[in-house]
């Protein structure tokens, strides 16, 4: 039956997909093409319609040379790892938690589905001003309550990491373990564990009721049905929200922008290359930059994909 | 013993589901309310919960700041790009569903694109609209929003589409209906919700997008309203006032749409992997 569907009107339906195809084609290799030229140049931001000095590899040279390029790998990774474990470890339990009948289920749902759609831009104000030092919400409120202020967007090492002797300092600095670092963290986690939370709740909704009844028939604990059951089961699910997680998060660059431009402390590979190419102005090493970061894009989701996204293809 | 366990961890659940509500809820309610204060109480050492509403923070931004331009130029852009994508997108999304043109082969590759990250290709985008003379133009970001959104667009209407029976679409055909009238009278009413819900998508994400119009149109005859909102922040000395009124203004749209694709966020957001 669909075979003859697929002989017939071939036309038609190339025709039909024909558009997109174009639109995506053109505005995805043009201008990663492009780029790929342009990295071989040194470029000249004012004069434009001169011949440019052809540099060969010097751009990629000049970015591997730059510590900056270095550090900011480094905490694009630390990025990566301590906003995607935490949304999928408490968007897990929040699913398991609610799913049951209680009152007031879709306000629930329908709350922790803002943050998601919300603009980045407006979320990074708002936390900026929950922790503003002087006039913020968080610290009006420990006056309040009588307890001491706290520098929330403070650069320096957490107290408690930099006082442990020798290594320290080494610690909070590798592991950027300081304020600046866990509130875009944070403003990252109470954007997206919604996500993680409505998905895995979607995923155990969609799950055979009769494999619990069994469950229970058997006498197993609530812990043995998660553990053995329901972990199992989700496990599709977990490598599609991790997939998701790490393309989204790989494009964070308003929520840290806006809140700290681009200080070091907080300069993922984003604000970098934004830095680069648009505060200093340097068009070619931004293209070599812009190149390697889309390499090093497709070697983690290959990584990804190696380690258990394979099982899950569909 | 028991009942009363059952009551005590009965109230447990819901002082949990309470404080987890707050948590998601709080600080955009709590925009919201600050920005009706004047500026004097926003940084005032009290929480003020109690106030008299002042108008003056939308005043400010409308008045002096010129946000019904930039509201403009926002709306311009997210209706003129949910437009075409919407266009493009449709019938790419049924010949893939229904014809399974190109295979998982194809389905794999439009998913690629949507992998690079904005600040990644920003460069290329940047020199190549230099060369058409496009930077400052709301062209420029309509045509950068199109590819940022299309590929996801194509792959969440495809999810609906392959839910739709094939049963009804083969017995139009065998009444005699050609593949146009099929897809035009048939399909498009069908795939409604499908529809609505991509385009409301294409529409917020747009509506969101900051680095690209940041970079790309920075005049203040195309800012748009992220854009705008952001200068607030990374100025000098920081007001307050505006920038939460800035952010209801902005949100506002995103609240009253988002309710139209509550059903449909979870299948959305993963392509109609998890439904």
């Amino acid at each position: 039956m669909k075979n003859s569907i697929s002989k017939s009107n071939r036309i038609f339906r190339l025709a039909l997909l024909a558009p997109a195809i174009v639109v995506l084609a053109v505005t995805t290799l043009i201008p990663i093409l492009y780029m790929l030229v342009d990295s071989l140049y040194r470029l000249d931001p004012v004069v434009f319609k001169k011949a440019w000095p052809f540099v060969g590899l010097g751009n990629y040279v000049d970015v591997l040379k730059d510590p900056m390029f270095w550090s900011s790998m480094q905490k694009t990774v630390l990025f990566l790892i301590y906003t995607i474990t935490p949304q999928i470890a408490v968007g897990f339990l929040l699913a398991v938690l609610f799913f049951r009948e209680f009152r007031g289920k879709t306000l629930v749902q329908t709350i922790m589905l803002f943050p998601i759609l919300t603009t980045p831009v407006v979320i990074s104000m708002i936390w900026k001003y929950f922790f503003d030092f002087d006039t913020g919400f968080l610290n009006v409120l420990l006056t309040k309550i009588g307890l001491p202020p706290q520098t929330w967007l403070s650069t320096q090492g957490f107290s408690f990491i930099t006082s442990i002797p020798t290594i320290g300092p080494w610690l909070a600095k590798t592991f950027s373990l300081n304020w600046a670092f866990a509130s875009i963290v944070f403003v990252n986690f109470w954007q997206w564990t919604p996500f993680c939370f409505l998905v895995f709740y979607a995923g155990l909704t969609a799950l055979p009721l009769e494999v619990f009844d069994a469950c229970r028939v058997d006498g197993a604990t609530g812990w043995q049905t998660f553990r053995f059951v329901t972990l199992p089961l989700l496990q599709p699910v977990v490598w599609i929200v991790l997939f998701m997680r790490i393309i989204d998060c790989l494009k964070v660059y308003a929520q840290i922008w806006v809140v700290f431009g681009n200080a070091e402390p907080t300069r993922i590979i984003n604000v970098h290359l934004y830095t680069i190419g648009f505060v200093m102005s340097d068009y070619g090493k931004a293209s070599a930059l812009g190149i390697i970061t889309l390499l090093f894009i497709a070697f983690i989701l290959f990584g990804n994909y190696l380690l258990g996204g394979k099982r899950n293809e569909s | 013993m028991s009942h009363r366990y059952k009551i005590t961890k009965s109230i447990l659940f819901y002082l949990l589901l309470i404080s987890i509500v707050l948590f998601w809820s709080f600080p955009i309610f709590w925009t919201f309310i600050s920005s009706f204060k004047s500026d004097n109480l926003i940084v005032s050492q009290n929480l003020n919960l109690f106030f008299h509403p002042t108008l003056d923070n939308y005043r400010k931004i409308f008045a002096s700041h010129n946000f019904f331009h930039f509201l403009y130029n926002s709306a311009y852009v997210a209706i003129v790009t949910t437009f075409i994508v919407f266009l493009i997108s449709f019938p790419g999304a049924y010949s893939l569903s229904r014809f399974k043109t190109g295979g998982a082969f194809f389905v794999f590759i439009i998913m690629l694109t949507r992998v690079a990250p904005p600040a990644a290709v920003l460069m290329p985008y940047f020199l190549i609209f230099r060369i058409f003379k496009l930077n400052n133009t709301l062209t420029a970001l309509v045509i950068v929003n199109i590819a940022q959104n299309l590929s996801f667009m194509i792959l969440m209407l495809k999810s609906f589409i392959d839910e739709i029976p094939y049963s009804i679409e083969e017995a139009a055909r065998i009444e005699g209906a050609s593949w146009y009238q099929v897809f035009i009278l048939l399909i498009f009413p069908l795939a409604r919700s499908g529809v609505l819900t991509t385009s409301i998508f294409t529409f917020i994400f747009t509506w969101n997008e900051y680095l690209f119009a940041m970079v790309l149109c920075s005049s203040n005859q195309v800012k748009t309203l992220p854009v705008a909102a952001g200068d607030f922040v990374t100025a000098y000395a920081i007001e307050w006032g505006p920038i939460f009124s800035s952010g209801v203004v902005i949100l506002l749209p995103i609240v009253v749409l988002s309710f139209f694709v509550q059903k449909y966020i979870v299948k959305g957001l993963t392509f109609g992997a998890v439904k």
